[in-house]
Formats: structure tokens, C-alpha cells, sequence
């Protein structure tokens, strides 16, 4: 299906979201940033742990997706990709991506954001370099995808933050997940 | 502080504890509660910060809680809080009959646990009032009780 065809479906599914304040949602996510970095020693298992949430939120958000979105099964992974990047991050945080960079074989991308409203009034210092802030959305990415029987790795390459131009986010397809049937009475 | 990090690990899956919290015993609950509080607090202070920007200071006791109840409720919930009450003790009770964070909670008797009820929430938003209340020069200790979800009370002690 076009991008045309998401873009609207994207808006669609946005106005009929309950809305929250993108102000109150930068400060939360900010002073849980802080919270973990306070708690943790390391900015590496920040990382990990933002992601990590971000996964556990992905795996029941994708049901919300599914149901309201109106988006059938998708053809292929460019697909997905586009409906990550038009549809689920319109209905969810009011921002499209664009799909760019894609690999011969068609498992690997980039996301690229045009806003990040997580990143609203922040600034990172110097010594927190190594912080990946808006990983949580990699997280929830690699979780809804992962309730659909696909594993990717997901995680942010660029990020305005740091000074780079633009925010990316590399999404790789690895494989699709079998599903398998555990009898627990055996 | 040390016991700082299993808490943290905790507040991880914090998402979903709060409705499964069987495999965390209930002092790793206590120590999310108090790391989601204190989350909470700085919340509150960057919050009032925002509000006040533009306007002059609040300088008695009884505007600093009105301005909790319409300004601040409005900005978190869209809404201001149902009721303000002050108790005798010279302390404030502030009611919101419909919580908009507690909205998709299940309906429960007074008999569950507490365990049971709807904490992490909770804890947040009073972590947030203290946290306002302290930037707009008021330090108090502020608890809360649900009795029906989505129906919850915030009681707010100021030490004289």
C-alpha cells in the first residue's frame, strides 16, 4: 500500500487517541530518565534498562495498535517498516519517520525522525555521552514487533541530543519467530 | 545508595508490577513505591516550575493549595480535583472522584489486599503534589488512599 495511503491512516488513527500533554509526557519520561540514573552506576545499564521497558510497554501496545489502527497484515518488511514509521509513531507520539538507507536484501533500515517530542527541554551534558535518552521508543518497537513473530534489533544510530543533524534509529530484521506449542499439563 | 539498584530493577518492570507483583517481595514493592515517589517529587517541581513562570507569587497557604487543585490538576488530568477539604489539624484534603489515571482500573471491594491496589499510580501523583507543594515553598508530607478506583483522595499534612 502507498505512503500516501499510511499518512492518512496514520492521522486517522491519531485523532481518535486519548491525548495526554506532550509537555507533561517529556517531563515524566525526563524525571524517569533521571530516576534511572540516579538508581543505576553505569549509563550503559540505563540504556539496557530504558530499552527493556520500552520492550515490556511494546508487547501490550501493539493490541492497542492492532485494534485501532485498522491496519491489515503486512506484505513484507518494507511494509512494517513504513507502518512503524508512518502509522504507530503518528498514533502514538504524533511524529511520522521517513524509511531511508535500506540494505540490498531488504532487512535493514533507517528511521529517521523528524521530532522527538521525549526530547523536548533536554539537554545532555558532556559526561553523559554514552546515554541513549530516547531509547524506550527502540524498546517498544522491537516489542510490538516481536508480538507479531518478528525479531529486529532496533536502536537509536543518531540523535539530535548529541549534536548530530537529525535522529535515527536503525531497525534490522532478523528473523520471524515460530510459534511453539507447550502442553504444561505434560 | 547501595540497596538503591535492586529497586531500580524493579521500577523496570514498574509498567506492569503494580497489576502482577507476585515475584517481588513486598519490600521490593516499598522500594519502588518510594523510587516512584521521589520521581514523582522532581516531577512536581518541574511542573510548578512551568506553571508559575508567568505569574506572581503564591504567597499564602490557602492559594498554594487552591493552585494544586485547579492548575495543577488541570494540567495533569484535564480537570480540576472534585473536592478541597481542610481538616482541623490544619492539613487539606484534596478528592478526585474520577482519576483519570486509575480510570481503567477494575472496580474492587474494600477487603482487598493492598498489594492488591493500584500503588504505583498513586504514589506518583503524590510524589508530584509534594513535589510541587515544596517549589511553591511548602513542605508537607502527603499520603493518599483509593477507595474505589477511579475514586482516590490525597491528604496533605503541613508540619506547623
Amino acid at each position: 500500500m502507498s505512503r500516501q495511503h499510511y499518512l492518512k491512516a496514520g492521522e486517522v488513527a491519531f485523532s481518535k487517541m486519548d491525548k495526554v500533554s506532550a509537555e507533561l509526557l517529556a517531563l515524566t519520561y525526563g524525571s524517569l530518565v533521571t530516576q534511572l540514573l540516579k538508581d543505576k552506576e553505569e549509563i550503559e545499564s540505563v540504556n539496557v534498562q530504558l530499552e527493556k521497558m520500552g520492550y515490556n510497554i511494546g508487547i501490550r501496545l501493539v493490541d492497542e495498535f492492532l485494534a485501532k489502527s485498522g491496519i491489515g497484515p503486512c506484505q513484507d518488511f518494507r511494509d512494517t517498516a513504513e507502518v512503524i514509521a508512518k502509522v504507530a509513531l503518528k498514533m502514538f507520539l504524533n511524529v511520522t519517520a521517513d524509511v531511508t538507507g535500506w540494505n540490498s536484501d531488504l532487512t535493514a533500515c533507517t528511521l529517521v525522525l523528524h521530532d522527538n517530542p521525549l526530547n523536548e527541554f533536554v539537554e545532555l551534558p558532556a559526561s553523559m555521552a554514552g546515554l541513549k535518552y530516547g531509547e524506550l521508543i527502540c524498546g517498544v518497537i522491537r516489542g510490538g514487533l516481536e508480538q507479531v513473530h518478528m525479531r529486529v534489533s532496533c536502536t537509536f544510530v543518531k540523535d539530535v541530543l548529541k549534536g548530530d543533524d537529525t535522529s535515527e534509529i536503525a531497525l534490522e530484521f532478523k528473523e520471524i519467530l515460530k510459534e511453539e506449542f507447550v502442553d504444561e499439563d505434560e | 545508595t547501595t540497596d538503591g539498584r535492586p529497586v531500580a530493577a524493579g521500577a523496570g518492570e514498574g509498567s506492569s508490577s503494580s497489576s502482577s507483583p507476585s515475584s517481588l517481595s513486598s519490600a521490593d514493592v516499598d522500594g519502588v513505591m518510594v523510587a516512584l515517589e521521589e520521581m514523582g517529587f522532581m516531577l512536581g517541581g518541574k511542573i510548578v516550575e512551568r506553571l508559575t513562570a508567568s505569574r506572581s507569587r503564591l504567597q499564602d497557604e490557602k492559594d498554594i493549595v487552591k493552585f494544586i487543585c485547579k492548575d495543577l490538576w488541570n494540567y495533569l488530568f484535564h480537570k480540576q480535583a472534585d473536592r478541597l477539604q481542610t481538616n482541623r489539624r490544619g492539613g487539606y484534603v484534596i478528592q478526585d472522584n474520577t482519576l483519570r489515571w486509575l480510570r481503567h482500573m477494575p472496580p474492587m471491594p474494600d477487603t482487598a489486599p493492598p498489594h492488591k491496589r493500584p500503588m504505583a499510580p498513586v504514589s506518583v501523583i503524590c510524589g508530584i503534589i509534594r513535589g510541587a507543594l515544596t517549589h511553591l515553598g511548602l513542605s508537607a508530607s502527603v499520603s493518599a488512599s483509593v477507595a474505589e478506583p477511579p475514586c482516590c483522595s490525597f491528604s496533605i499534612k503541613i508540619p506547623s
